[in-house]
């Protein structure tokens, strides 16, 4: 209550209303997307479209689901398997190498899905003389058996390694601080600590680690590459060939919204059910970590961390070296100048979307503290929602929609209609933003939520307008969550690929499209290079964010 | 399941935590009888909490014995794990498990109980502590002084040997930790636990311990009864710490008192011969039932703060003489 108080007086006497309208418009306009695929539910659809949905649902999407559910649980449980006890180890103990460990233990987050895939094809190869073994001794049957088995298995692996680092930060966070301090308290009263892990810490963590699960499943569902690299139709598979395959864009459309429904049903679940338990975790001065106490805990506390290192850093660096160096087709210079292009395009599309978000998220989420606005912070929160819940493919669905209705209403010849027709770019950041915005508004509400309201009032009452304080105190108290948000963001747009594929203009590639591009066409060690720079690009970023300090930024897994 | 109350013997025990270069526990030893308190008082960073982290088996010594009744905890050669020693620990922020309710806090440490022995043990302590009807609360729901009687009673319910106690009291505000300082108090010489309480404030240690320790810089400096501390503390540093202290020039020789003196073991009065310092009045701070008047002394010494009674009337600027109280 007080708090809304603080919140009255701080607006008092300063007209808020154009920033509203501002921060509202904003919002709006990054919703736009997903509300034109809800909207789609509610619109009769054409014949011919009313017939590809019955099609789509008599034919393609049990087969969809099926595998979009087995591809998620299954990545899920193992990137939980890899993720949580080296999170555990990491805080627990004081070994030699960990803050390296640790750092290392994010790094397979800069390599995206797809990439991983292709890098995969030699290991899977050997699994080849195998099922021909299968099928020459044991029949078709079991041979089928056996190559969807190893298929799903090395895709769910796939994931695993290169997501888990979703789940590891998650855990890392909620395992540090008051997790360390309960779980002495555990040990105190004579549990063991095991005991004490499985009634005190993976309690308390298990909000956090659903919210890091949920990230990672998220990832499996957006993913296009890998999954249709390894022959699978996922929900996001379909929504491709539906829209260009039998080019039904409408009925593309009612599909996303059913999948978005989905997906918005659990996300409420899952805030409901953290909501049931109220955790008012203290942060407490830190205790001192103790050094692992013998052999068996030391192994544990390395084998933890280099088995995840391993298959999500180790082996898809080692192979793409291996491509590398073994290629006997060296880059030419026009391979070259194809790479550094879409390196350039990468840097700038990066840059721009990185600086439209967080500008988006400074003036959102400081309005949504200066003024009172409930309706408004609810606005902020769902856009905030909206986009790390929505797969990338509905986002692209979305923003047509969105082009199509700007179209209808600003008609080519006149000057907004022709600057938006010719702007194929605008349209590609306006959907990397829609998506990526979360990123950095939450970054920026943590950095706001951490500068208490008494730091405002005092600057206002030295005489500060509310854009004067904003300037002078918050600003500059923010600038490690604006760096971390930043990095995060530029990160995840480097490594897009589903949206860009979609909505690039005409011949224009990005890394990560560049990559698709020459897998498509056949030509798999081509994508080394450019892969490598991809990877690298990315992990500088992640390196940069790990030694600023992770545990003072949490992630999405906050949200 | 009763453990009775043992005795906890403390050997040369020394701590020096990795990286750091100096010890936090340097070659501490002491012994407690069964059933009594042991106030351990001393300033911030002097080692209080690191001696208790020792013994709880938080961390390990690198030098020195701990027993507790006949079993060695911890040694050159043994190690006992903090979850198997029967220690009991309250700790500074009570650290109550905030997705338990209080009745599963408590019962948490009560392993192999038969179910209706813990909900008695249970409801018997919330009782004994004045929280009785609070049990399906969550930690959240309670106020300071109540999530820190649950802390309290959570580390007695086991029947620990030994309980520690790390600044209880310290997050509450003067009127709550009296009131909580007598309920624990009571509680504790009910259950009849040896007890080792770790606290910064003087009237804690002096209410709460039949014996005090004083440490110092990770040495334990006066070991005695509570009276003992305080009518004859072994150095300034130990009187200081109960209490401010003001230093005066010695003129007695080496047989004389003390150089140093409490504000109420001095008054004020004319300039005599035999004044133990004379000089200028400086401050006065009127306090309701007596008055503190702060007197620069002539020979440009450390300021001297005293107490007289409120009725007694001074002037800034006055010259006056201190002596000893009769």
């Amino acid at each position: 209550m007080a708090q809304k108080n603080k919140h009255s007086q701080l607006s008092d006497g300063w007209d808020l209303s154009l920033w509203q309208i501002l921060a509202w418009a904003l919002g709006l306009l990054l919703l736009s997307p997903v509300i034109v695929i809800l909207a789609s539910l509610f619109t009769p659809l054409t014949p011919d479209a009313a017939e590809a949905w019955q099609q789509l649902q008599e034919y393609l999407l049990e087969d969809a689901i099926k595998e979009t559910l087995i591809l998620i649980i299954g990545s899920c449980s193992l990137a939980f398997i890899l993720g949580v006890p080296a999170a555990w180890f990491v805080e627990n103990f004081h070994f030699p190498g960990r803050r390296f460990l640790s750092i290392a233990l994010v790094l397979p987050l800069a390599i995206p899905p797809f990439i991983a895939a292709y890098l995969s094809t030699e290991a899977r190869e050997k699994f080849i003389p195998f099922l021909i073994k299968v099928r020459t001794e044991q029949g078709i049957d079991t041979y089928l058996l056996w190559e969807e088995g190893l298929r799903y298995g090395c895709l769910i692996l796939l994931f695993a390694s290169v997501l888990y680092p979703y789940v590891f930060l998650a855990g890392r966070s909620a395992f540090s601080g008051s997790g360390i301090i309960l779980g002495e308290a555990g040990r105190m009263l004579g549990r063991s600590p095991w005991m004490v892990f499985w009634t005190v810490q993976f309690p308390l963590a298990r909000p956090a680690l659903v919210a890091g699960l949920f990230l990672v499943a998220m990832e499996v569902l957006n993913d296009y590459g890998a999954v249709k690299h390894l022959g699978f139709s996922t929900l996001t598979v379909t929504l491709f060939s539906t829209w260009f395959g039998l080019d039904q864009i409408e009925t593309a459309k009612r599909l996303a919204g059913f999948i978005l429904v989905t997906i918005f049903l659990l996300v409420a679940l899952e805030r409901w059910h953290r909501g049931k338990a109220r955790l008012i975790l203290h942060q407490e001065g830190r205790p001192i970590t103790p050094a692992p106490r013998g052999l068996f805990v030391t192994i544990c506390c390395y084998l933890s961390c280099l088995i995840p290192i391993s298959l999500g850093l180790i082996f898809p660096t080692y192979s793409l070296v291996h491509w590398l160096l073994e290629d006997a087709t060296k880059p030419t210079a026009e391979s070259w100048r194809e790479i550094f292009q879409a390196a350039k395009n990468s840097l700038i599309l990066g840059l721009v979307a990185t600086v439209t978000c967080l500008v988006s998220a400074l003036i959102i989420m400081g309005i949504v503290r200066y003024s009172r606005g409930k309706l408004l912070r609810f606005l902020s929160h769902v856009s905030t929602v909206a986009g790390y819940a929505s797969p990338g493919t509905v986002i692209a669905l979305g923003i047509m929609g969105v082009a199509v209705t700007a179209r209808h209403w600003f008609p080519a010849g006149t000057s907004i209609g022709d600057f938006l027709i010719s702007g194929g770019m605008l349209w590609l950041i306006f959907a990397i933003v829609a998506r990526y915005f979360s990123v950095a508004a939450q970054m920026v509400q943590q950095g706001l939520a951490r500068q208490p309201e008494n730091f405002d009032q005092a600057s206002r009452i030295l005489g500060d307008s509310p854009l004067q304080s904003f300037r002078k105190i918050s600003l500059p108290l923010l600038t490690p969550s604006l760096l971390g948000g930043a990095t995060l963001v530029f990160v995840d747009v480097c490594k897009e690929l589903p949206l860009c594929l979609l909505l690039r203009p005409f011949e224009f590639e990005t890394l990560s499209t560049l990559i698709y591009g020459k897998v498509d066409q056949g030509t798999i060690y081509a994508c080394a290079m450019p892969s490598l720079f991809l990877i690298l690009l990315s992990m500088i970023g992640l390196i940069l964010v790990e030694l600023n300090g992770w545990r003072k930024l949490h992630r999405k897994s906050d949200s | 399941m009763i453990t009775l109350a043992n005795s906890l013997t403390v050997e040369k025990v020394s701590l020096t935590y990795p990286r750091s270069q100096f010890p936090s526990v340097s070659e501490i030893s002491f012994t407690l009888a069964p059933s009594q308190i042991l106030s351990i008082v001393g300033k911030s960073g002097s080692g209080k909490s690191s001696l208790l982290r020792a013994i709880s088996g938080l961390e390990r010594p690198q030098e020195g014995q701990i027993t507790l009744g006949e079993t060695l905890l911890s040694g050159p050669e043994k190690f006992i794990r903090p979850d198997q020693r029967k220690i009991g620990l309250v700790s500074q922020s009570g650290d109550l498990f905030p997705h338990l309710t209080i009745a599963q806090n408590v019962t948490y440490g009560l392993k192999k109980w038969r179910r209706s022995d813990k909900k008695k043990r249970c409801l018997d302590l919330l009782e004994a502590v004045g929280l009785a009807g609070l049990e399906k609360r969550y930690p959240h729901q309670l106020s300071g002084g109540e999530a820190q009687r649950v802390a309290l009673i959570r580390a007695l319910a086991p029947r620990p040997a030994l309980l520690l106690m790390d600044e209880p009291f310290s997050n509450l505000d003067t009127m709550l930790r009296e009131h909580l300082r007598r309920i624990t108090v009571e509680v504790l010489r009910k259950e009849q636990t040896t007890v080792l309480f770790v606290t910064h404030h003087p009237d804690d240690a002096l209410a709460v311990g039949d014996q005090v320790a004083v440490m110092h810089h990770a040495k334990i400096i006066q070991y005695a009864s509570a009276r003992t501390i305080w009518e004859n503390p072994a150095s300034a540093e130990v009187a200081a710490l109960f209490g401010s202290i003001n230093e005066i020039q010695n003129s007695e020789g080496e047989s004389g008192p003390p150089d140093w003196l409490r504000s109420d073991q001095i008054t004020l009065g004319s300039e005599s011969p035999e004044c133990l310092a004379k000089g200028k009045i400086t401050a006065i701070e009127f306090l309701g039932s007596f008055q503190q008047i702060f007197v620069q002394p002539d020979d440009q010494s450390q300021e001297i703060k005293i107490k007289v009674p409120a009725s007694q009337s001074y002037d800034l600027g006055e010259r006056v003489g201190v002596r000893r109280n009769p």
